[in-house]
């Protein structure tokens, strides 16, 4: 069953057009994060799918329940939502206890629910406190609870860990969704971090200039991006100028196995490889390369090497030893078209 | 600032019990504290309905020129409440009434709760609106259950803040006939200066005054506190008043042509009357005189003294400099006919020199207008945060060195600011001035109040006309601060 489905969903703000069209299909108890630099439209589609902006066009259906159509339009309070916005928004005139229970109707088991809901996010006995006697990270858990409290049928988190400082963020986001898996709540989480939307979805869903433009496993979208945009968005890329020659990639670090459907031979390519690919060695196999720099950066250094014009970063264990080191590509390149040349399949 | 419970108690305990008994419990006593509250929780809870709703639909809904609303809006507290008493009592003596006096105040006052009530709303994430509403509230429940929560302090603080002018109204009920505790006091002291009547109805109006004075000094700080470093990252989306436009809009007409239409008319009115009948306008020049004769050296004391008391609750926070800081917001909750009552009193008795000199009401000033003055200043000086001097020390510069060097050139455009916002407050102060002004001076004020007294409602149009324009000047002011406060969070 399908949780969440849109379908060519558009919203324009005066003459900026927003989303241009997107459709998204979520599966029941997924977590799907929304990837994508600051507007790009993340943060609108899923104002939209909670019902709390209109969308010009396109429908999105909620669990089965058309919520929004032309001519008809679900009010957030009736689409069985739970929304977690950015810095958590914890009513700051009610304890942790009624933040919780404000979605809850009526008197029977509320105290229990809201019980539960404490000691499912680890925070028993803090039901009396007020927000703003509670840390950053206590204030995200609370925020969650409450979403989770009325048992909604899907999770809507809005950038919801980018007021932590990083170390927190990254445990914070980890044990969130680690929750909502177990919950197994449907859940569409909004960021602009490639690591944590990898480390905490089934599904990324890469989001540029208003539209999806790849949806797939975090290692699917990262090794194989559909478009040299989702590689630069998804992480840092390399790409290197190659001809296609018997399905490798002739490049200047030599000849790279290509990914993906074969290309035709002497097809002048975009080459994408990450940065981790590339591993530098003080003698043996490889292109030579002169070392003309290095950086320490504590569990790593970065060493700049030139071969012909071409500068790389390449990271290594250790300090280069001399001026000259080898290059060598481990595993397969993706391949896009050149520059200012049309796609391959076209050209053939 | 103990002067008038001094006064209270000194005239109380001359009377004795017998006589501070039959004097509060005779029927008149009871007249006045019912016509007191009435008017003022009369006025207060009109304000809040009208405050409220001008803010929301100013702050929150898609009302067409709601940029020009806003400003508008403000714009009546320019009036002072009893020179709109006097253009509204010149039109119809029926308003010369306790309804009409709750009429004609109401849409005098109820600025003081839309302004900080429109800040509050305007300083609200709307995220909290969104988790509610995804949380199966609707509009109206989220408004009530989330918004007008988190916009109490605001409200409050402004609900009392009108309670406590209304309750030390004196201007505006005196020229709408209406009795209450101020206009008697001034009856009997008009009688006789050292009433026994006039001191124990002092004490009930006080009895009356200072709690709500200290609800909302409390509630201001509250006010302050909770706004500290929140940043609402989106503008909220205004609601969609949809088939209430033109009734919105047509009350929000209605509202400024009953606040500042009618009055400005009539006052335009009777000027063109009085202009006709040739009446001299240089008649003008001894009240102008003497409106800046005292606002000018009245003011440069009232900041004087202000300066210290900000300076150390800012810079040296402790209990005593608390006090200091917070007792003459308390103080500010006493009526000016009180203060001006006791300042007679205790002149003639115990400093005959005193009494009828320009310093003593600059002494009644100081009393009034100390907050006003420190709110003025606060700003200003906590912009300049001690590291700065601290940072001119460590350069090699003395204390008193480093505090002219750095801090002083700093805050002088917040002190010249607060000079001038005083000038123009005590130019429109009436009932202190009309009391305390030395034999032979009259201002601006006290013209237009003893003009219209008198029913002379063509000679008192210049008067009030000049006042208006002086007035118009803080309450822009107050504005233009409120607003970039708020919207600096």
């Amino acid at each position: 069953m399908t949780e969440i489905r849109l379908s060519a969903i558009e919203k324009t703000y005066g003459a900026q057009r927003v989303l241009t069209g997107v459709d998204l299909a979520v599966p029941d108890g997924a977590v799907v994060a929304l990837l994508g630099p600051s507007g790009c439209g993340k943060t609108t589609l899923l104002r939209l799918i909670a019902g709390f902006e209109r969308a010009d066009a396109g429908t999105i259906v909620l669990g089965g329940r058309t919520v929004e159509a032309p001519g008809s339009f679900v009010p957030p309070e009736r689409r069985r939502i739970g929304y977690v916005p950015q810095e958590g928004a914890l009513f700051p005139h009610l304890t942790v206890a009624g933040n919780i229970g404000f979605g809850l109707r009526g008197r029977d088991g509320r105290a229990e629910r809201v019980a539960e809901m404490l000691a499912l996010v680890g925070l028993a006995g803090h039901a009396g406190k007020f927000p703003h006697q509670l840390s950053g990270g206590q204030q995200q858990r609370v925020a969650l609870a409450r979403a989770l409290a009325p048992r909604p049928d899907v999770i809507l988190l809005d950038e919801p860990f980018n007021a932590l400082d990083l170390g927190l963020r990254r445990h914070m986001s980890e044990e969130v969704v680690g929750l909502l898996h177990r919950h197994g709540t449907t859940s569409l989480l909004v960021t602009h971090d490639p690591a944590e939307a990898f480390a905490t979805a089934d599904i990324v869903a890469v989001m540029s200039g208003g539209d999806i433009i790849q949806c797939a496993p975090p290692v699917e979208v990262y090794t194989h991006p559909a478009s040299a945009e989702v590689a630069t968005l998804t992480g840092a890329a390399i790409f290197l100028d190659a001809t296609a020659r018997g399905g490798h990639a002739e490049t200047a670090l030599g000849a790279v196995a290509l990914s993906g459907s074969r290309q035709p031979e002497g097809t002048r390519l975009r080459l994408m490889l990450r940065p981790e690919q590339l591993r530098l060695a003080a003698t043996g196999a490889g292109r030579e390369a002169a070392v003309t720099g290095s950086r320490f950066k504590g569990d790593h250094w970065l060493v700049t090497v030139t071969i012909g014009g071409l500068a790389l970063d390449i990271r290594a264990q250790d300090p280069p030893d001399g001026t000259v080191a080898f290059v060598t590509v481990a595993g397969s390149g993706t391949a896009f078209p050149a520059a200012g040349t049309a796609a391959p399949h076209a050209a053939a | 600032m103990g002067l008038p419970l001094v006064y209270v108690g000194l005239r109380a305990w001359q009377a004795g019990p017998a006589g501070i008994a039959a004097e509060l419990l005779r029927e008149r006593t009871l007249m006045l504290l019912a016509n007191t509250v009435t008017l003022a929780v009369g006025v207060t809870a009109g304000a809040c309905v009208i405050g409220v709703a001008v803010a929301w639909c100013v702050e929150r809904s898609d009302l067409p020129g709601r940029r020009w609303w806003r400003i508008a809006a403000s714009l009546p507290l320019a009036m002072p409440a009893f020179v709109a008493s006097y253009a509204w009592s010149s039109v119809d003596v029926a308003l010369q009434s306790l309804g009409g006096a709750i009429f004609v105040l109401t849409i005098v006052v109820y600025p003081l709760v839309y302004l900080p009530v429109g800040a509050a709303l305007r300083g609200i994430d709307p995220a909290f609106e969104d988790v509610a509403r995804s949380l199966g509230k609707g509009p109206w429940r989220t408004f009530f259950t989330v918004v007008l929560p988190q916009a109490w302090p605001a409200l409050g603080a402004g609900a009392l803040l009108v309670l406590t002018h209304m309750m030390a109204e004196f201007g505006a009920l005196s020229l709408l006939r209406v009795q209450t505790f101020t206009t008697a006091i001034f009856q009997s002291y008009e009688l006789q200066f050292d009433s026994a009547s006039a001191a124990l109805q002092s004490a009930v109006l006080m009895a009356l005054c200072l709690p709500p004075a200290w609800g909302e000094m409390r509630l201001r700080r509250r006010l302050h506190v909770a706004r500290a470093g929140r940043g609402s990252a989106r503008r909220p989306a205004p609601a969609a008043l949809g088939r209430l436009v033109a009734p919105a809009v047509a009350g929000f007409g209605l509202l400024l042509a009953l606040s500042l239409g009618v009055p400005f008319a009539m006052l335009a009115y009777w000027l063109a009357v009085g202009t006709s009948a040739g009446s001299d306008l240089g008649e003008l020049v001894p009240s102008i005189a003497g409106s800046l004769g005292l606002a000018l050296p009245g003011a440069a004391i009232v900041v004087a003294l202000a300066l210290p008391l900000v300076f150390a609750s800012v810079r040296h926070p402790g209990p005593l400099s608390r006090l200091a800081d917070r007792l003459p917001y308390v103080v500010h909750g006493l009526p000016g006919i009180v203060v001006a009552l006791a300042l007679v009193f205790l002149s003639i008795r115990y400093a005959r020199p005193l009494y009828q000199t320009a310093l003593l009401l600059f002494l009644a000033y100081a009393m009034l207008f100390l907050p006003i003055a420190q709110s003025a200043l606060r700003a200003s000086i906590e912009l300049v945060p001690p590291k700065l001097e601290e940072l001119a020390r460590g350069l090699g510069r003395k204390p008193f060195a480093a505090f002219t060097a750095v801090t002083l050139p700093n805050i002088l455009p917040g002190v010249g600011a607060a000079l001038a916002l005083m000038v123009l407050e005590v130019m429109r102060e009436l009932t202190a001035t009309l009391m305390l002004v030395p034999t032979g001076v009259t201002t601006l004020a006290t013209e237009v109040w003893s003009h219209s007294n008198d029913g002379e409602f063509a000679a008192a149009a210049p008067f009030a006309v000049l006042l208006v324009l002086v007035s118009a000047l803080p309450v822009y002011v107050f504005t233009r601060r409120s607003t970039e406060v708020y919207d600096l969070q």
